[in-house]
């Protein structure tokens, strides 16, 4: 006979020294004579605890439990038995007690509760050896299961209460964990940010809440063994839901190419993993949380390899809860808690860093608009312009009083121009080519010169940033020398998603490697592209004949309004 | 007096030759006007000047350029811009004096004034004198100019180093730039009085100042008395 061996010591990691338990022995049928203790069960099978066969009448179990002499120890003198099963139970021949009523068939068995607590009467637990016989049937053990056990532990009342509380500790707290940082997402989803992200965060850890209230509830309220398997097949479902949605989070966050089709493949994945998973709902959880950090660290990775921001917390954490559930595969309830911390943490942490990386852009570009807003008026209003303007105005004013008056009034129509679109970021084509007019009006009188702006193909409902054009023009008298032709140009041509304007300024360039260069001009120009289509643009420029062309295409964006 | 007005803005340059020709009057030998340097440039050539009224934009490197390659003529430069902020600067380097935009008619004849009226100094004395060298204009620190002599058309600066160069401006027109230190003890020397060591009274009414480093500089009879007293 052999003591302590096989699946018996599952249940007790603390096995009390002075305790051991024998090999167990079943036999299908029914004799009253095989509870009493002398009994010979050598032709018995022997058998693991949960590895009896499942809704197949009733069946004896037998074993034996040593009792050693240590007085010092808590007197063993309580039993606990957790199974489906509807069974009587005999400690040396005495019925101890029964949960159910044990049947061959379905309709007969009346079904007990899950957990039980015996004592064992005074004088019935010395040391010695005890035959502990079970009469029990198991029409309670649901589909798919083809083989049932039970839980049975001796020892002192006081630590059967302690173990039964430290079943329920974790998944407590884990439940009101999870929930309440569901609970937390959810919040942030409804008054601070609309993201996928976080409602998916929301829904993985209701999911586990869930899940981990159910487990902690078993331990509470002591109930039925009808509602045993419903409880293990609502685990599992919110198991897989929990890992579907933790890949989710990751695919979503880091927006993986193709991720809606990877997630639709993962519904059937997890359910063909959980039918071919050796077939016991503890096991079969432990599969599906497994693929889940399987493919959930494949989209870290990746995103890491991508260089996106948060990826490396979600690898760690992933690959931390991975190694923690490798430790004990055999439930994935068991600390079910602390092995999910670290993927939860690791999907905070990049939602954390997301969001602090958007406030950082958010503010560098309201800094960014508001330089722009400010060189626009000074390059506008900029002394020199207002001080030469105002010389060439002394002039006419003693020469021409009437001239000197549309000087004026071409002057405030550049500034009314000007105060109306400063703090725009972009503007109608129209707008832009009034404030174009309006200066080169002040331009001519001043420099008694005849500039035009003629336009082709020009949908003035366009939207365009702010002194886009003006900027051009201003670096075309700077640069350039016109002699004859005196018409600024400006052609539109758009294609599906892409405007392309192509604006050339008149006469031969004075100094061609400032040209290029551009100076502040330019710089202006190319900072009110990327404010307005970053990424999206592009400014080529070189002499043609007869003038500078200067190409600037972009994609105009739906949400900024392609059109006015 | 002849003069040159280099200004792009059309208007701004009839205001400035109106006011000139107001100013001056029959004084005024020639007036010419162009919208760039470089268009001045072949005028220059084959005519003299004495004043040129420039339009600079000081801003970069260009009208930096355009200012050295001007005060290093044998004109007086008087710059007419709206560069307000540079003004010390083209002190700095030589100007006689500089104009903001926009200008009244008395605050240019102000500046010609100084042109005019001989003796007159520029409204802020030159730190650096521009100087024509095998075609580049070098920059010579006033700092380092011992005297400077006379010569003809143009003037030979003499340096601490002992170096000379020639700079292309009469010595009156070094005078009116150069700080007031420098002082006219002859009609061809101009002599920074700081480094006069002693004044020697040779035979035949012969005045000679003997400098810090030895050099003995001759001093006009008539304007010895002068110098000795402003030496002690």
């Amino acid at each position: 006979m052999e003591w302590n061996s096989g699946p018996v010591r599952r249940w007790f990691v603390n096995l009390p020294p002075q305790l051991q338990y024998s090999e167990v022995r079943f036999r299908h049928g029914d004799d009253a004579e095989w509870a009493a203790p002398a009994f010979n069960d050598d032709d018995w099978k022997v058998t693991g605890v949960w590895d009896l066969p499942a809704r197949a009448g009733i069946v004896w179990v037998r074993f034996r439990v040593r009792m050693g002499p240590d007085a010092k120890e808590p007197v063993p003198a309580g039993i606990m038995v957790a199974t489906v099963r509807a069974y009587e139970i005999y400690w040396d021949g005495m019925k101890l007690g029964s949960s159910g009523v044990p049947a061959e068939s379905l309709e007969a068995e009346v079904a007990g509760n899950v957990d039980e607590l015996f004592s064992l009467p005074s004088g019935m637990h010395g040391p010695g050896e005890h035959v502990v016989a079970i009469r029990s049937s198991s029409f309670r053990c649901g589909f798919p299961a083809p083989k049932s056990g039970f839980r049975f532990l001796v020892d002192s009342p006081m630590v059967l209460q302690q173990k039964a509380l430290r079943e329920a500790f974790v998944p407590t707290l884990a439940s009101g964990a999870l929930f309440m940082t569901g609970l937390a997402s959810l919040i942030m989803w409804l008054l601070a940010v609309r993201r996928l992200t976080l409602l998916l965060l929301c829904g993985v850890c209701l999911a586990g809440a869930t899940m981990q209230a159910i487990q902690a509830f078993r331990w509470f309220y002591h109930y039925p063994a009808d509602w045993h398997f419903p409880a293990l097949t609502a685990m599992t479902v919110l198991m897989q839901a929990q890992a579907l949605m933790t890949v989710a989070v990751v695919a979503v966050h880091f927006e993986m190419p193709r991720r809606r089709w990877l997630l639709v493949a993962l519904v059937p994945a997890f359910a063909t993993i959980a039918w071919l998973s050796p077939q016991r709902y503890n096991v079969a959880g432990v599969w599906v949380l497994a693929t889940g950090l399987g493919v959930s660290f494949f989209c870290a990775a990746w995103a890491a390899w991508r260089k996106r921001l948060g990826a490396w917390p979600v690898v760690i954490g992933v690959a931390a809860s991975a190694i923690l559930l490798s430790l004990e595969t055999d439930d994935y309830r068991a600390n079910f808690f602390l092995k999910f911390l670290p993927v939860l943490l690791g999907l905070i942490s990049a939602l954390a860093l997301q969001t602090h990386d958007e406030r950082r852009k958010a503010r560098a570009a309201a800094l960014a608009a508001a330089r722009l807003e400010t060189e626009l008026l000074r390059k506008s209003l900029q002394p020199h312009f207002l001080l030469n303007t105002l010389a060439a105005l002394t002039e006419i004013v003693e020469q021409d009083p009437q001239s000197a008056v549309k000087l004026i009034n071409d002057m405030s129509d550049e500034f009314r121009s000007l105060s109306r679109i400063s703090a725009e970021k972009l503007i109608p084509l129209s707008q832009e080519l009034e404030l174009c007019r309006a200066h080169l009006r002040v331009m001519n009188v001043r420099l008694r010169r005849t500039w035009h702006l003629e336009t082709v193909g020009a949908d003035e409902s366009r939207m365009v940033p702010p002194a886009l054009f003006l900027t051009l023009i201003e670096n075309g008298l700077v640069y350039q020398r016109a002699h004859g032709d005196t018409i600024f140009r400006l052609a539109e041509q758009s294609d599906g998603d892409e405007v392309r304007y192509t604006f050339t300024s008149p006469g031969e360039t004075k100094v061609a490697a400032g040209r290029k260069a551009g100076g502040t001009g330019l710089r202006y120009v190319k900072a009110r592209l990327e404010e307005s289509f970053p990424g999206q643009w592009a400014l080529e420029q070189g002499a043609v004949e007869g003038g500078w062309e200067t190409v600037i295409r972009w994609k105009p964006d739906s949400r900024e309004g392609g059109r006015s | 007096m002849k003069l040159v007005v280099i200004e792009d803005e059309p208007l701004v340059a009839q205001r400035v030759a109106r006011f000139c020709r107001e100013i001056i009057g029959g004084e005024l030998e020639s007036l010419h006007s162009a919208a760039s340097f470089d268009e001045a440039g072949a005028w220059l050539a084959e005519n003299s000047v004495d004043v040129a009224l420039l339009d600079l934009n000081l801003e970069g490197q260009d009208g930096m350029e355009l200012l050295r390659r001007s005060v290093a003529s044998s004109f007086h430069t008087i710059i007419v811009s709206a560069n307000t902020d540079r003004a010390l600067e083209a002190f700095e380097f030589g100007v006689i004096d500089f104009v903001p935009k926009p200008f009244t008619r008395e605050r240019l004849a102000q500046a010609l004034e100084r042109v005019r009226r001989p003796g007159t100094r520029a409204a802020s004395a030159a730190r650096s004198l521009a100087v024509k060298k095998s075609g580049r204009v070098e920059i010579v620190p006033v700092d380092d100019v011992l005297y400077a002599q006379g010569a003809g058309n143009y003037s030979e600066l003499v340096l601490r180093s002992g170096r000379r160069e020639l700079h292309d401006k009469t010595l009156e027109k070094l005078e009116a730039i150069l700080p007031e230190e420098f002082e006219r003890i002859h009609k061809s020397y101009l002599v920074r009085m700081s480094e006069v060591k002693a004044l020697h009274a040779a035979e035949g009414s012969h005045y000679e100042a003997e400098l810090k480093n030895g050099v003995r500089v001759p001093i006009g009879r008539t304007r010895y008395k002068e110098i000795r007293e402003k030496l002690q």
